[in-house]
């Protein structure tokens, strides 16, 4: 992101960004035809250091921008001063929780605005901002924008989890019919199963959406995940977290995941979202919401509220061959739960079953994974397996490696500082109890999701 | 088409050349992969899967004078792209792009320097938002690299280049059909140069020099593509008092000086119409967009089109416009050019395409609508002189001034239709409308849609600049392509081939492989007739690249001049060797080359029986003529052996018998 304030110094001419100026540049080599000077004007956009020498960037009036060594300037001339007219931050909403979505703005991709002069990308200014772009004014009229926080995805922490929820259980509070959250899309599942786990007695939706490709251009999935998740927040007896994001490469249908079951299967398609091991919850076709049966519905919806919280001391390991065995005890020291991603249906190599076993003596949970993703963890079916299940390893059945990592954060959170042997039998127990549907202890043949986007047989999944 | 008027004839109007002004905008597809991907830019028939997208223009932000993106926008499409084995997730806007590889800059840094262009210090690409579908992105990546320089035309014309971009060539548009518009990814990431001369003043033949010559210099960097497809030109043309014009995709050079000459005529009578109606005192205030629906006067038509029309529960609707009466049909032009230098003059006449197909055209483009009647061009289509009557009637039409437009459709897309004839009408008033027209066959125009507001740019950010340091620039320089023009004549003095066989060989790409092989001991001429009767063919026929190595070709020069190929047969050669291309290597296919046309022992045992009846029956002729009896006799024996034995072998062997029977039977 650029600064637009930031002022440059050229040839005791003080400039900022967006300054009409007019540059007259020495040629760069030896030409054989037309001027010795060229003369250019445009706005100025910035100016760059590279090692010694110094850059002016210029969007020219044809409207292409270019750099030029300030070392072949030999005159500038400023133009016209730019005029900086922004809109005052207001991140209050006006008439808070009239309307009957709220949308809940955390930042990422979705929320960038591009400046199509500069080029420089910015945060929402204001709620409306959100959603003016929408061309759709029944829907406008419904959905109440907040901007809750500006942050990339990479940037959230727990703590924002938190924050989100609070937001979320006052629009409830305020008789909001559903909430839509939109979020950077790279750690939007961890929130999506966060929320799954802290937010209880919901009386409607609330969906997490995000974007791909980015709102400036036309191409953008912004419009349609946005659009799509704020009529699955309108669904009435729809009362999880979940996420609605693009189901295939084409325009059209979106796709509706359970928040503890999804995860981003793909660093840039628009459908990069998949459930693991469960079907997904619905679609959105061409704008109309289908939800499928077997959902059932909560009866505890009369109270919103947040239960429990995170505690940040679990380590999610990945197993490779090279792991070193004295690795698992040193994270052991500084943390309270390890969640393994092993190999296959939950495996290690042998010689960390001893450290393994060791850890879990010292009262540090140790939890299976696989790093396949898809598919049951299930340890009795190979030695290693058998071994390490016998020095207490808990396998995390159908829970992706993420949801595992979560969800030990949410248990550990209930219990003491440190675990003794009810401890530890204690958070086992709790671990393998579903919560929102993020365990079942069974998968479906189709449920199979990878990068081939035609697994997704709809309906097959069910909440148990 | 209005008949010329017995007393002023055609409509007659004079320019001067200074007053025609031509820009050109050269589109160029470079060899190489995709700009911004590696997969392969060939143009395929296969397709893999489809995929549906949606654009979204962003109004807010398109500003209100953007009449292109707005009239795009107005017909709501989906987009469906036919995905290719070369299509990749860039491609369809699924990942982000790559940069591009250094060799294809290299190669867009080379034209900058052939043209004397000035470079930036750094490549910044832009995003350039195109909201016809053609770019899955909804914009096109563009960077600018090159800026003010020159292409010189002869030795004292200098025509300005202003910029000079590389960018990424769109998606082929497949069809159009209702709401659906369907593009084929295979093309789209070609990189591209694209040249935008500075508007110059120009008769209509040098603005086809200035495209010829730019296409030269380009092929002489032997990076660009040939064949349909790979070059397009935009020509820009205005004249005084008018307004700039653009025409799109001309993929035929020499069409440029028909585009130029019809323009031209086009927009003098433009101008015409405007000082007409100002004369006669025609204006803009009695226009109304009331329509009328007109639908009960055609209960009983015979006019087929409002007939079916109508049955299809569509109504009749027009429009009055007033002081409009015979500008609407075609006008017979006769256009004089005097060229400011030397004085002579140039007389063009034709017919140029009056308001009724500009208003037709407009409607058919933005509503899709067909079926659109204006008065001048009535009685038609099977419309009688009674409902002629009653239309006037209802409308309130002049017939000593004015004109009407009807259309038959649905009320509100006849509302939509009627609304832009008046629209358009009144744009008569200013002249020339400014506006994108596309070329047709015979050189004439047609409106193909607005003309674009300033475009819309924004920084690609996903691609890093690029700073061009200065030794890469001088490493350029130091090995830039020799001028065409000069390396022809080069050529032409030391090879004694006509200009004319250079510039086709060049045309072929193969100037190249000419100049290496005729500086060995290849005779240049026989390399230049295989090369131009031979691999001629071939090249055209695929309408493109032919990757042939030049050891192939010297193979085939040397046994022509050996005689172990008969000259004749080159063109079937050729013909094989394309067949062949890709599904052997050239070592086989030199064999199997050989084998079947290569001269046989029987064919040299049947040659020398064959001279010595010649001789025998003939003594008397070569006695008396001794070596000049060789021409004749070749003639014969050829008859005999065409297409079997190389000439050469033939006179090689027939000079020596004439050689030994004048020798030793003169003497007798």
């Amino acid at each position: 992101m650029m600064d637009k304030h930031v002022s440059h110094e050229f040839m005791g001419l003080t400039l900022t960004m967006g300054d009409r100026i007019e540059i007259v540049l020495k040629p760069k080599h030896k030409k054989y035809v037309k001027s010795d000077h060229l003369r250019l004007r445009g706005q100025f956009i910035e100016s760059k250091d590279e090692g010694n020498n110094r850059f002016m960037f210029i969007k020219l009036d044809s409207g292409y921008n270019a750099g030029f060594s300030i070392d072949r300037i030999v005159d500038l001339f400023l133009l016209e001063r730019s005029l900086h007219i922004e809109p005052k931050p207001d991140k209050k909403a006006r008439n808070q929780n009239k309307r009957p979505i709220v949308l809940i703005s955390t930042g990422g991709t979705i929320a960038s605005r591009v400046d199509y002069g500069t080029g420089a990308v910015y945060p929402p200014q204001r709620p409306d901002d959100m959603i003016s772009w929408i061309n759709d004014p029944e829907i406008m009229k419904e959905v109440q924008p907040i901007i809750s926080m500006s942050k990339l995805s990479e940037d959230m922490v727990p703590d924002d989890w938190m924050r989100i929820a609070l937001i979320v259980v006052e629009a409830f509070d305020g008789g909001a019919h559903g909430c839509v959250i939109t979020h950077g899309t790279d750690t939007l599942s961890y929130t999506a199963c966060a929320l799954s786990f802290l937010l209880r007695g919901l009386p409607g939706p609330v969906v997490l959406t995000g974007s791909q490709r980015s709102s400036d251009r036309p191409s953008t999935d912004a419009h349609q995940n946005l659009i799509d998740a704020i009529k699955v927040a309108r669904v009435d007896g729809l009362r999880e977290v979940c996420v609605v994001m693009h189901g295939d490469g084409s325009d059209g249908e979106s796709h509706i995941h359970l928040g503890s079951r999804v995860r981003k299967m793909h660093t840039s398609r628009r459908d990069a979202f998949h459930s693991i091991n469960h079907g997904i919850l619905g679609i959105v076709k061409d704008g109309r919401v289908e939800i499928f049966p077997n959902i059932e519905s909560k009866d505890d919806h009369s109270d919103p509220r947040i239960v429990g919280g995170f505690d940040g001391s679990v380590h999610l390991l990945k197993y490779q061959p090279q792991l070193d065995p004295s690795t698992l005890e040193l994270i052991a020291d500084h943390h309270r739960c390890i969640v393994l991603e092993g190999t296959g249906l939950g495996h290690v190599r042998s010689d960390l079953a001893d450290p393994i076993e060791n850890v879990i003596k010292r009262g540090v949970p140790v939890i299976m994974t696989s790093s396949c993703i898809s598919g049951m963890v299930n340890m009795n079916v190979y030695s290693t397996g058998r071994r390490l299940l016998g020095s207490g390893v808990i396998p995390a059945y159908d829970m992706h490696p993420e949801t595992a990592m979560i969800k030990a954060m949410y248990v550990l959170n209930a219990f003491g500082k440190d675990l003794d042997k009810d401890g530890m039998e204690g958070f086992k127990n709790a671990f393998l109890e579903d919560i929102s549907g993020e365990l079942s202890y069974r998968t479906s043949i189709s449920d199979r999701s990878d990068t081939n986007f035609e697994c997704c047989d709809h309906g097959s999944g069910g909440m148990t | 088409m209005k008949e010329p008027d017995p007393v002023t004839g055609p409509l007659k109007i004079r320019l001067q050349e200074s007053e025609i002004m031509v820009g050109l905008e050269v589109h160029r597809q470079l060899k190489g992969p995709k700009l911004f991907c590696r997969c392969d830019t060939e143009l395929r028939d296969h397709i893999t899967s489809r995929i549906e997208r949606v654009l979204y223009p962003k109004l807010s932000e398109m500003g209100s004078l953007d009449q292109a993106a707005l009239s795009q926008s107005k017909r709501k499409r989906r987009i469906v792209y036919e995905l290719t084995e070369n299509v990749c997730p860039v491609d369809i806007d699924e990942e982000p792009p790559i940069g591009p590889l250094p060799s294809t800059l290299d190669l867009g840094l080379i034209v900058c320097l052939l043209f004397g262009c000035d470079l930036v210090d750094h490549v910044q690409f832009m995003r350039k938002i195109v909201i016809d579908g053609s770019n899955p992105a909804g914009f096109q990546r563009t960077a600018l690299i090159g800026l003010d320089g020159g292409v010189n035309i002869g030795s004292e014309r200098m025509v300005p280049i202003g910029t000079i971009c590389l960018e990424e060539d769109a998606g082929r548009k497949i069809c159009a059909e209702g709401d659906y518009v369907t593009y084929r990814l295979d093309r789209l990431g070609t990189s591209e140069i694209e040249i935008s001369t500075s508007p110059f003043i120009s008769s209509p033949d040098e603005a086809y020099m200035v495209a010829k010559r730019i296409g030269d210099i380009l092929r002489s960097t032997n990076g660009v593509k040939r064949g349909i497809g790979s070059v397009r030109q935009d020509v820009n043309i205005s004249i005084r008092g008018g307004s700039r014009v653009e025409i799109k995709l001309v993929q035929d050079l020499s069409l440029i000086p028909k585009i130029v000459r019809y323009e031209a005529m086009r927009h003098s009578l433009c101008i015409w119409i405007a000082q007409h109606l100002n004369k006669t005192g025609t204006s803009k205030k009695g226009f109304s967009k009331n329509i009328s629906d007109l639908t009960s006067f055609f209960d009983n038509t015979e006019c087929g089109i409002i007939r079916s029309s109508i049955e299809r529960g569509g109504g009749v609707y027009g429009v009055n416009l007033p002081g409009f009466k015979g500008l609407l049909s075609p006008f017979m032009m006769e256009l004089q050019i005097k060229n400011d230098d030397n004085g002579t003059v140039e007389d063009i006449t034709g017919v140029v395409s009056g308001l009724g197909r500009e208003i037709a055209l407009r409607i058919r483009h933005e509503t899709g609508l067909n079926g659109v009647i204006h008065s001048d061009e009535l009685p038609a289509y099977g419309i009688d002189p009674d409902e002629i009557l009653r239309v006037k009637n209802a409308l309130g039409t002049d017939p000593q001034r004015d004109a009407f437009v009807i259309v038959t459709a649905d009320a509100s897309k006849a509302e939509t239709a009627l609304c832009m004839a008046v629209e358009r009408a009144i744009m008569s008033f200013e002249g020339v409308v400014p506006e994108v027209r596309r070329v047709l066959q015979d050189g004439t125009t047609e409106y193909l849609r607005p003309l674009p507001g300033p475009a819309r740019m924004y920084p690609e950010t996903d691609i890093p600049l690029i700073r061009l340091e200065n030794d890469r620039i001088e490493r350029l320089m130091s090995a830039l392509p020799e001028d065409p023009e000069v390396r022809r004549s080069r050529l032409c003095m030391k090879t004694g081939l006509s200009s004319t066989s250079l510039e086709q060989i060049t045309g072929l790409g193969m100037l190249n492989i000419f100049e290496e092989l005729s500086s060995s001991e290849v005779d240049p001429r026989t390399l230049s007739m295989i090369i131009l009767n031979g691999l001629g063919p071939v090249i055209d026929g695929r309408e493109g690249e032919i990757d042939l190595s030049s050891d192939l070709l010297s193979i085939v020069v040397e046994a022509v001049n050996d005689g172990a190929l008969a000259r004749e047969a080159v063109p079937g050669i050729f013909q094989r060797i394309g067949d062949m291309i890709g599904c052997m290597d050239e070592g086989a296919m030199i064999e199997l080359i050989m084998e079947e046309y290569g001269i046989k022992d029987d064919d040299m045992i049947e040659l020398d029986l064959i001279i010595d009846d010649i001789i025998r029956e003939k003594r008397d002729l070569i006695l008396e003529r001794g070596e000049r009896s060789l021409s004749p006799l070749m003639g014969l024996i050829m008859k005999k052996m065409r297409g079997r034995i190389s000439g050469s072998i033939v006179e090689k062997r027939l000079r020596e018998r004439i050689g030994i029977t004048s020798l030793y039977e003169g003497k007798v």
